[in-house]
């Protein structure tokens, strides 16, 4: 079949799903990495709070979707199906380890099985009741009240069984790549400590997966995983979400109220070398109160704890990332060892098989959002802070990897080095690199990424010891996604501790569109704004396609230890509460921003100043 | 002679399937349950039960448990098997959602395990793979260099400079490199074996569009992007094409597969049913018809 003129592009899209590439055409690796996009949080109808929100999807449909088939939307909208624009080249279903696929199998409305209360509740098609039978399983998991009919392990196992065996069907070397994980789902007095677990390959996958029903202490997960590794698996373990965590993810002692011992300071960083910084139940790389000097910093913000009861966390230090990595320089530098050392990723949370990060394309978190009037109001008689703790869901966010080549050992590995950016959902790509002798030029050459790794390190890397009298620089390089917003700014956010132990950071603007000059302050002027709010369009007449900078250190102290990461912020775009708004012709409800500005964030690099141990 | 073709199809019919595993978990019930014999009132918790219970624990925690933890085990499975005589007495599983549910599961997994052991021949499969041709349509595939000119660098010189650029190359009086003679990027310099998708994740659908169309062996341009201009060079170009069930077997399987195992939960469902007089009282009757009087729906898959 030969195809040559303007519609095979769109010939193609429509009809074939890029899924069954063969193996002859498996792309040669490349020493310099590519970057791939993808997410390993997602949810299926297996997972025990998706069911009861109107999601009938399995872990198929959820590697259908994200190859560019069309999947069912809802159980609320028969028929209609939802589809991703941009496919995605990796993908792992990641349900709940808790009831695995219990809920499930409820839906058939012909059986004798709906006359009984619960089934009323769950399968009720009223969202409304089936959302408060969800609110009502997780105040029991808070309580430690579970149903033992619930946990049978035989059949958590067939269906533990049949998410590995799903993966491997639909794993693609070379084009698209699956992995097996779950979701450790602990959620001590609604405070989450959750973490996704995902492992190398599916040959030593264990027959049965930790639930927060064994255990809700994260030394045991990391004791557990141990355990894996003694018998050949390689995994690790992604944790998300502090923002909801009330202080607890972060927090400077252990599971039992002591200080952080040489042994759990290695277990944590060794298992946990990455954390997801943005997701649908917002972002969690810092807020307003704990970063007052960075005007970026309420973007997207979920102020919540894990509940369906809209209850308002306490305390917002050890809930955000970069707080959490100036403690761990703290603790460094009294000689104890870094816990806190995390790489960043961007994820979804989707409990609907579909990640839906694209903005304009958003469909909820939960099959019972596919309408966009249930996801802006609500259901009648949803309690009024429910409905807003939907609205203020964000769209899914994106995990960006450099790697070799799409494959499960290829982007595994890059996970494990860090060597990982996390997105708000754009496709935007960002590198950085660290070293000691970047110039202005380096920036400027066709082989930028070649000097990048030959004289430097990439992000998520340490920087070598310090050459005498030189400060470190650093090299980046954005670029947007070709189907959203153009780009603003490129920012190198350092943190750092002084010689009396004070932590600081600051926000650098480093590199930026047009001819836009700082204050005498220092403040770069806004980027402008182009969003038309009625009709929920943009018009990319203002940011750069691409940016870049060498950037130097100008208050750099040998002495002392620091981190840098790069964050990439778009121009401003219609929120998809925006956009629903537009297509419902109502004002925009529940004081939601009207735009925001999308952004990536490069895993930090390191400075540790070699202390005499 | 005739018959054997017939037979074999008999022999791989999951309903067959299912009933000998039904009738083999029967049989071995009674084996091991000879007549519920025994003191109604005694708990044996024997050596291999204690055995499982220690199993059990050692998979999740890789290490046997400790003499402590054993009694812990132990003490619950004798809580649970007090508790579960108590609720059967009392009849608590009948209306229990979440038991009878179970149940339902656990037969739908056997009934997807029977689809599981079906070993579906080439005829089946090459069927298949021709009925559902768009899912296995091979898009084509491009690799190609390209050289970038920014426009946020060089505004409207950036198309002056790579048709400059185009005569040179054309002329024979290009740079050994072409690619450096451009602007740096992170759009990648260069892909291989391409998908038409996978240039517009990267690049945007008018450039994908526009090096669809270009000459293969020799540099073309100037094409627009959202990011700038580009000159092009196709180095290869595969056009999309049916595989053939040889090359792409493990994925018309899958999708088989999953096809056949709706299928047969379905079909299942619709033989064990049929084994019920199923009657629907009240006004919902209308929706099976007036001539069954509320029969719903019999053997009707």
């Amino acid at each position: 079949m030969k195809i040559g003129n303007k519609s095979l592009v769109a010939l193609v899209a429509a009809t074939s799903f890029g899924a069954y590439a063969l193996a002859a055409d498996r792309p040669a690796p490349n020493p310099l990495n590519n970057a791939y996009f993808g997410a390993v949080h997602i949810h299926t109808g297996y997972s025990f709070d998706a069911y009861t929100n109107g999601t009938l999807t399995t872990p198929s449909d959820a590697y259908k979707w994200a190859q560019g088939e069309p999947i069912p939307a809802s159980r609320l909208a028969p028929g209609q199906t939802i589809r991703i624009v941009t496919p995605l080249d990796f993908y792992a279903v990641a349900d709940h380890a808790e009831f695995m696929g219990v809920f499930q199998k409820m839906r058939d409305p012909s059986s004798p099985l709906s006359r009984t209360e619960i089934a009323k509740r769950v399968t009720s098609s009223d969202p409304k009741v089936a959302m408060e039978a969800f609110a009502q399983i997780l105040r029991d998991l808070s309580a430690h009240k579970v149903d033992p009919a619930m946990t049978d392990p035989e059949v958590s196992r067939t269906v533990w069984a049949e998410i590995v065996k799903t993966a491997d069907a639909y794993y693609r070397p070379g084009h698209f790549t699956t992995f097996p994980a779950f979701e450790w789902t602990s959620n001590p007095n609604k405070r989450n400590l959750h973490r996704v677990v995902v492992f190398r390959d599916s040959v030593h996958v264990p027959d049965l997966v930790l639930s927060a029903l064994d255990t809700e202490k994260p030394e045991d997960l990391w004791n557990w995983m141990q355990a894996q590794r003694d018998r050949s698996a390689t995994l690790l373990a992604i944790p998300h979400n502090a923002n909801a965590s009330d202080g607890l993810m972060f927090s400077l002692s252990d599971s039992y109220g002591k200080p952080f011992t040489p042994a759990y300071v290695a277990e944590r960083a060794k298992n946990e070398p990455l954390y997801e910084i943005s997701q649908i139940k917002g972002t969690s790389e810092t807020m307003p109160e704990l970063s007052p000097n960075d005007e970026f910093a309420g973007f997207e913000l979920w102020d919540y704890t894990l509940s369906a009861d809209s209850e308002r966390p306490k305390n917002h230090v050890g809930s955000y990332v970069r707080r959490a990595l100036l403690d761990g320089l703290s603790l460094e530098a009294q000689g104890r060892g870094n816990p806190f050392k995390y790489g960043f990723i961007g994820d979804s949370d989707t409990h609907n098989a579909a990640a839906t990060n694209e903005e304009f394309n958003y469909t909820g978190k939960f099959g019972a959002e596919f309408d966009a009037s249930h996801r802006l109001n609500g259901f009648p008689g949803q309690p009024a802070g429910q409905v807003q703790q939907v609205r203020e869901f964000s769209s899914g966010g994106l995990a960006g990897v450099w790697a070799p080549e799409n494959t499960r050992e290829a982007i595994y590995d890059a996970m494990l080095r860090k060597e990982t950016f996390g997105t708000s959902g754009p496709h935007i790509r960002v590198r950085f690199f660290g070293g000691w002798g970047f110039k202005p030029a380096d920036v400027r050459s066709p082989k930028f990424v070649k000097a990048g790794y030959a004289r430097g390190v990439p992000m998520g890397g340490d920087l070598p010891a310090a050459g005498k009298g030189k400060a470190p620089t650093f090299m980046v390089w954005a670029v947007k996604d070709p189907l959203s917003g153009n780009l603003d700014r490129v920012q190198v956010i350092k943190g750092w501790v002084d010689a009396k132990g004070a932590q600081h950071e600051k926000v650098h603007d480093v590199a930026w569109s047009g001819n836009r000059k700082p204050d005498a302050t220092g403040k770069l002027p806004p980027v402008g704004d182009t969003v038309d709010v009625k009709k929920a369009t943009y018009a990319n007449t203002i940011g750069a396609a691409e940016l870049s900078a060498v950037w130097k250190d100008p208050d750099f102290d040998p002495a002392l230890d620091a981190f840098y990461y790069a964050r990439v912020i778009e121009i401003p775009t219609p929120r998809w509460s925006t956009r629903d708004a537009a297509k419902l012709g109502i004002d925009i409800p529940g004081g939601l921003p009207a735009t925001i500005q999308e952004r990536a964030w490069s895993s930090p690099i390191w400075y540790t100043v070699r202390k005499p141990r | 002679m005739t018959n054997r073709p017939a037979l074999a199809a008999w022999l791989r019919e999951p309903l067959l399937h299912f009933l000998l595993i039904g009738a083999a978990l029967f049989a071995l019930y009674h084996y091991l349950n000879p007549g519920n014999a025994g003191a109604p009132r005694e708990i044996v918790v024997s050596e291999s039960q204690v055995e499982a219970l220690a199993e059990n624990f050692a998979k999740t925690w890789m290490r046997p448990p400790t003499a402590q933890e054993l009694k812990g085990l132990i003490d619950d499975y004798v809580a649970e098997e007090v508790y579960y005589r108590e609720a059967i007495a009392m009849g608590l599983d009948r209306d229990d959602i979440v038991i009878r549910r179970r149940l339902r599961q656990k037969m739908e997994f056997i009934s997807e395990d029977v689809t599981a052991a079906a070993q579906p021949t080439d005829a089946v499969l090459q069927a298949y793979l021709e009925q559902h041709a768009e899912k296995f349509l091979q898009p084509p595939r491009l690799t190609f260099q390209q050289v970038f000119f920014s426009t946020d660098r060089r505004g409207d010189g950036a198309m002056r400079d790579a048709e400059k650029l185009l005569a040179q190359l054309d002329a024979g009086r290009g740079p050994p490199n072409p690619i450096e003679a451009g602007d740096p990027t992170l759009l990648p310099p260069a892909m291989e074996s391409a998908t038409p998708q996978e240039i517009v994740n990267s690049f945007g659908s008018d450039f994908a569009d526009a090096v669809e169309r270009a000459p293969v062996g020799q540099w073309s341009g100037p094409v627009r992007s959202g990011f700038g201009v580009h000159l092009v060079r196709v180095d290869r170009r595969d056009a999309g094409a049916m595989p053939t069930l040889t090359e792409i077997r493990p994925i018309v399987q899958r999708e088989w597969e999953s096809d056949q195992r709706r299928e047969v939960t379905a079909e299942l469902l619709a033989k064990l049913r049929s084994k019920y007089d199923v009657r629907v009282e009240g006004p919902a009757a209308g929706l099976y018809g007036s001539a069954a009087a509320g029969r719903a729906g019999g053997g009707v898959p």
